[in-house]
């Protein structure tokens, strides 16, 4: 069984219709086999619940936090989706992750390295469409794929 | 929460498990925890989501995401 972990933006392409990567993720998540496995974490859950209540993100679209809840909920009702919580050494995971840009004040970087120590805690395949994550992830040895 | 159990398993299942966690950068644990999750875990049922849940017409705000994650919103 293959895992795959999509980020938090390939969440808010799949739940709104007009984003403009919803038709590739409704591609990619459509085209997996019924063995798939796709899975939320805490920071991704919390983050498709910010951005869908956020009106600087959906505009006329703002949902209501019991709205963006319903959401959240329709999504783990598909047997495809699964919440994964953090191990008890998600910390030497994440740190690994970040361990390349120690040296750097990479603020960015501590969200998405946290998205790659949690696939990679999980065995699972991050998806997003940020290239330059695309490129880290393959320059330190981390399974990441592009929906599509 | 998680619960702390002590089981023997032999010595070579868990060097395999030790380098199957090595080769794939995960854990002993997350292994296991799949494993058992997959043989003895409840079957999910439920609907498939078949498109997007909010499909409104309304504009987007000036800060949906284009490529890269917004962790300045999610974390403000």
């Amino acid at each position: 069984m293959t895992l795959f972990f999509p980020d938090i933006n390939v969440w808010l392409a799949l739940s709104v219709s007009s984003h403009v990567h919803s038709r590739d993720a409704w591609t990619w998540l459509e085209a997996l086999s019924p063995r798939a496995r796709v899975i939320l974490s805490r920071y991704t859950q919390l983050g498709l619940l910010r951005l869908l209540t956020n009106q600087a993100v959906m505009g006329e679209q703002v949902l209501t936090i019991r709205k963006a809840w319903i959401v959240y909920e329709r999504w783990l009702k598909d047997p495809r989706i699964e919440f994964e919580a953090e191990s008890g050494n998600f910390d030497t995971t994440f740190r690994e992750a970040m361990a390349p840009l120690d040296s750097k004040p990479a603020s960015k970087w501590v969200g998405d390295c946290y998205l790659l120590a949690h696939a990679r805690e999980n065995n699972a395949v991050l998806v997003t469409c940020d290239r330059a994550l695309l490129e880290y992830a393959d320059r330190h040895g981390y399974r990441a794929v592009a929906p599509a | 929460m998680a619960v702390r159990t002590t089981v023997d398993i032999p010595k070579s299942v868990h060097d395999n498990l030790r380098r199957r966690a090595t080769r794939s950068g995960t854990s002993i644990r997350a292994l296991i925890i799949r494993a058992i999750e997959l043989t003895y875990g409840e079957s999910k049922s439920g609907d498939y989501v078949r498109g997007p849940l909010v499909t409104g017409s309304g504009k987007l705000g000036p800060r949906m995401p284009v490529d890269e994650n917004p962790h300045d919103l999610v974390l403000s």
